[in-house]
């Protein structure tokens, strides 16, 4: 590709700067009498022995909240056992195991247990549950387990959703998110400080669950197509494998690793009975996520040429292959395609990153910091002409050529940091960031970034710091691509490829009001202009404004508060008539977010009380325009979020070995229209939807729970 | 087809400066920066030569003042890992509390005699006199690895953070290295982060399921933002394998940068979204025929055209083009199968 050149510059310079090796003195104090140093006061004995801490309770979830599920990872409401336990062991000889189990009695527990001698070698197994449950919904669709979706036996077919008579009846409740369960081993190992550290880890994650998927089809071999939003389930497999070699000797640090990652999905594809097909029994499919998998070796450098120099250095260089076997061009056996060109893809993509950085401190005043960073995807897939079968029901006339994207990108960037004072300094910095795409409108584009940053404090109580950015981003010319079959408006610019002026300002002011009570406060403002696009998006900005309180009245009562508001604005613009702009959508989205909190103990820590308060709310506006009169369009409706929670907890020590824990979330969630305006199954005309059950819910969440330590 | 002569030129001629010229330029920065003697005292041995002597009993000096009821009582890191006398690099294997601290003597006598010890021995902490270099100098003496060999130059350190900004190190557990208190340790100076996690879309840390460490390495590294991974995309790949691919039928933005589309911490869209969908995809498409038309409000259901609503309701553009991540299906070249 095109940045070889500069390849192989960062590596020789890796390399020279290698050379020179390090003087390194290690002064010793030899006037120390270490015989006197007997530390007969230190406890080490505190930690020594076996210890454990078993916590027993129940909780009770008032209702399925979605959004509530979807951050806590309970799956269900009702009640439920809390129980945790943690064991550990140290010995004189530095030899300890630990093992912990959070959350046993519910469906996100985890289970760990390490071993090892402290200093020298360490043994690592997990076991862990994520579940994050998103909404509920309903759909006639039954999984039969094997990939295929089949309609209810008696299922009315019809052309239009209004045609389903049979739909409110057959609907079936799905629960739609995932859980994840991963396995994991790892080991690390040093012999002895001068001797280079083993590390490898393992980890099997299986992801399983359903999801909304949409699934397009035909309708009586007409271009006509319909869709159905599918409960589609999914499961997933994805190893990993990490094994790094380090290797620490004064002012170098040197680590060489090898990392795989191994995904295979345990269905092939996906197949569904299309209730639109007028009692003739229709099916559709669409392939499965590939099996695939990613091999990395790496390398990397630290130099620490004086006390004020470092180099570093990082390369990377991976390739990502994935070779399932094709399915057939469709399904319907009323269509009559040619042959695959190739039984399946052979995808392989060459990935390179490079990243070399030095770092010096000329004089306690000055520091510069420069980075080259390089990162390739060189995509080595092969290219076919492929049948192109609309929707399972119409061969097109025009085959279709798959196109292996790929990118190369570098980024130099340099930063000159000059210190007035303790407190004082500005940094002054650069970016040049360019890209070189393959089968892209705009092959290369190069964007150009100027920082500076001040910090100061005015007083001993007040600190400010003021962050300037502004970058330009331009490209060459744009160009047809041969291989991408495209009816694109011509004056499309895509905004990751388009034109762009960048300007960001951030202030922060952190007031010190006393030891224990600061205040701080930070604006950001951000401004995106694509003034040479005009089909596309035209400009966007943001305003973020943020206030902190925290109080530390005393060892025992403390308080914190923030809030927080968010602006953004983006305008964009479309062309109905396929010729130049014809409408106009500008975009407000607001973001209002407070909180506040306070910790609280007294007798002695034997009681700690604490409570959180959050409140966010957000509202969507959009103002769609048109300079064409025959254009009959309104804007989308207002959207609305509003989520609030207020959480106490508290823990008693009744004795030294026994703790009394309870913890009380309230949490209500709220938006005005669900799932992006769709409500019922038969909303639209041509598309079966998920039927959305309520979102608007407010949850109750309370556990008890006893902690024994022994 | 646009033509943009004038950029053109310039494109051309900033081309010719880069590639060769970026990395000689480099070359040559390092060359004169490595050919310098550099003169600087470093912090550590100015401290050395102020305060050379060590104390005379090590730790005992110090413990016979810091117990519990002292200001700053330090007995709670005996119950956690650098209290223990493990392993050839612990404090309490070496000079005890001192090989943190550096050389106590000139500290316990002025502190035996009441007066002011500032100074008088590497503090560490916000209000410290010590500087900032020599207070994670002190870290880094023993915390040598590749993560901490990308720490000079990294964000955090621009921004002037020592390592107890984070860590606590005199406790028998340290808050950032807890996943139940990571985040909150995290958000107390990422603000904005923190009103993005009350969102409604956002990866599952409020109730700590994920910590930030799951994508980022604070102390440095080799990617933007901080993260593990290589880049952005080589980080979502560890979780998000099934969307890697390489597929047969590729969606160009999803392979150059995932953050094109999703923004990481909160979103007020789904899936996390940078805008919902019916806009996000007319920011790059609009060919003739249904992609092209404005998401207007008429195409919801109840209004004058809602037999178009598939193009603004439900999941919009994904009613159809579900396999918006990449297709394998060799009839999924528009990215519906």
């Amino acid at each position: 590709m095109k940045y070889y050149k500069i390849k192989r510059q960062v590596v020789a310079i890796a390399l020279v700067c290698g050379l020179p090796g390090l003087v390194h003195a290690n002064a010793e104090d030899t006037s120390i009498q270490m015989e006197k140093w007997k530390c007969k006061w230190c406890e080490f004995d505190e930690a020594y022995g076996v210890n454990w801490n078993v916590e027993l309770g129940l909780g009770n979830l008032s209702e399925e909240s979605n959004y509530f599920m979807q951050n806590s990872g309970l799956s269900n409401d009702g009640s439920f056992g809390i129980a945790n336990f943690s064991g550990q062991s140290l010995d004189e000889e530095g030899y300890f195991w630990q093992v912990k189990g959070e959350s046993l009695a519910s469906n996100n527990r985890a289970l760990s247990f390490a071993s090892g001698v402290m200093g020298s070698y360490r043994l690592d197994l997990g076991y862990k549950e994520q579940s994050r449950w998103n909404s509920r919904v309903e759909s006639p669709f039954i999984e039969t387990g094997s990939q295929s979706l089949n309609l209810p036996p008696q299922w009315v077919f019809g052309f239009q959703v209004e045609d389903l008579t049979l739909l409110p009846e057959s609907l079936i409740e799905y629960k739609l998110g995932s859980k994840r369960k991963t396995a994991s081993i790892g080991f690390e190992w040093q012999a002895q400080n001068d001797l280079p550290k083993f590390n490898l880890s393992y980890s099997k994650q299986n992801k399983k669950g359903t999801r909304s998927v949409g699934a397009a089809i035909g309708i009586d071999n007409a271009f006509d197509v319909n869709s159905s939003i599918l409960p589609l389930s999914f499961d997933y497999d994805t190893q990993q494998v990490d094994a790094q070699l380090s290797y620490h000797i004064p002012g170098w640090q040197l680590q060489a690793g090898l990392y795989s990652s191994f995904f295979s999905d345990n269905s092939s594809r996906v197949r569904w009975q299309n209730p639109f097909s007028n009692g003739v029994d229709g099916w559709g499919e669409f392939g499965a996520a590939p099996d695939n998998h990613f091999e990395q070796i790496y390398f990397s450098v630290s130099h620490q040429y004086s006390t004020d120099t470092t180099i570093t250095g990082h390369m990377a260089y991976g390739q990502m292959r994935q070779n399932e076997s094709f399915s057939d061009f469709t399904i319907n056996p009323a269509i009559g395609t040619q042959l695959l060109p190739a039984s399946s893809l052979d995808g392989k993509v060459n990935t390179w990153t490079g990243n070399l950085k030095f770092n010096t401190r000329f004089s306690k005043s000055l520091r510069l910091n420069a980075n080259l960073r390089v990162d390739e995807k060189d995509n080595k897939t092969i290219t076919n002409s492929y049948d192109y079968v609309i929707a399972d029901t119409i061969e097109s006339l025009v085959t279709r050529t798959n196109i292996p994207y790929g990118f190369s990108k570098s980024l130099i960037s340099s930063d000159l940091e000059y210190r007035f004072s303790n407190k004082t300094k500005i940094i002054a910095g650069f970016d040049l960031e360019q890209y070189d795409r393959t089968y892209q409108v705009r092959k290369k584009t190069e964007e150009s970034t100027y920082r500076m940053t001040y910090k100061t404090s005015f007083s001993e109580k007040i600190d400010a710091r003021v962050k300037l950015e502004s970058s330009d981003r331009d490209g060459d010319a744009r160009r047809s691509v041969g291989a991408v079959l495209s009816t694109e408006n011509l004056l499309m610019e895509k905004f990751n490829l388009a034109d762009r002026q960048r300007d960001h300002i951030q202030i922060d002011l952190a007031y010190y009001i006393s030891d224990n009570f600061d205040m701080s406060f930070s604006a950001d403002f951000g401004e995106d202009d694509y003034s040479s696009t005009s089909l596309g998006l035209l400009e966007s900005d943001f305003e973020n404004y943020s206030l902190d309180l925290s109080w530390l009245v005393n060892d025992s009562l403390s308080f914190y508060s923030f809030a927080g508001y968010e602006r953004y604005k983006s305008s964009q613009s479309g062309s109905q008539n396929f010729t130049t702009a014809d409408w106009f959508n500008d975009l407000l989205d607001t973001t209002i977010t407070t909180g506040a909190g306070f910790e609280y103990s007294i007798w002695e820590g034997e009681l700690s009380l604490g409570a959180d308060v959050v409140y966010s709310e957000s509202e969507e506006i959009n103002d769609l325009n048109s300079e064409v009169l025959l254009l009959s369009i309104e804007s989308l409706p207002e959207v609305n979020v509003d989520i609030s929670s207020v959480e106490f907890y508290m823990s008693y020590q009744i004795n030294e070995d026994t703790t009394l824990s309870s913890r009380f979330i309230h949490q209500s969630y709220k938006d005005d229209l669900i799932s992006d305006y769709a409500l019922a199954a038969d909303s639209l005309v041509d598309v079966l939807l998920l039927e959305q059950l309520d979102s608007n819910q407010s949850v109750n969440y309370v556990s008890i729970s006893i902690g024994y330590k022994f | 087809m646009l033509i943009k002569n004038k950029k053109s030129r310039h494109r051309s001629q900033q081309s010719k400066m880069n590639k060769n010229t970026l990395a000689v330029f480099f070359v040559l920065l390092m060359s004169a920066i490595f050919s310098l003697k550099i003169s600087a005292a470093t912090d550590s041995e100015e401290l050395a030569k102020a305060h050379q002597a060590y104390t005379a009993k090590g730790a005992d000096t110090c413990l016979s003042c810091h117990d519990e009821d002292n200001e700053y009582p330090v007995m709670p890191i005996f119950k956690g890992p650098h209290g223990q006398p493990f392993g050839e690099k612990a404090p309490f294997n070496n000079l005890q509390c001192e090989s943190c601290h550096g050389p106590g003597q000139a500290h316990a006598k002025k502190a035996k005699r009441s007066d002011d010890v500032a100074g008088t021995i590497i503090h560490f902490g916000k209000n410290s006199t010590t500087s900032i270099e020599l207070q994670n100098e002190k870290c880094i003496d023993c915390h040598q690895d590749t993560e901490r060999g990308h720490w000079p130059g990294s964000a955090h350190q621009q921004e002037d953070l020592t390592c107890v900004s984070c860590h606590q190190i005199h406790v028998a557990k340290d808050p950032v290295m807890q996943p139940t208190t990571q985040t909150k340790v995290c958000l107390s100076c990422h603000t904005r982060q923190r009103a993005e996690l009350h969102k409604r879309s956002v990866h599952s840390m409020q109730y700590d399921q994920l910590q930030c460490s799951s994508c980022h390495q604070p102390h440095g590294s080799t990617s933007d933002k901080l993260l593990v991974k290589s880049n952005l995309n080589e980080t979502c790949y560890s979780c998000h394998a099934e969307k890697r691919g390489p597929f047969l039928w590729q969606h160009a933005p999803v392979d150059e940068d995932c953050g094109l589309c999703h923004v990481p911490h909160g979103s007020n869209q789904v899936a996390l979204l940078k805008k919902r969908t019916q806009l996000l995809c007319r920011e790059c498409h609009s060919p003739a025929g249904h992609p092209s038309l404005s998401p207007s409000a008429t195409s919801l259901p109840g209004g004058r055209h809602s037999g178009i609503g598939k193009f603004v309701v439900g999941k919009n553009c994904l009613n159809c083009h579900s396999q918006i991540h990449g297709s394998n299906h060799p009839s999924g070249a528009k990215l519906t199968r």
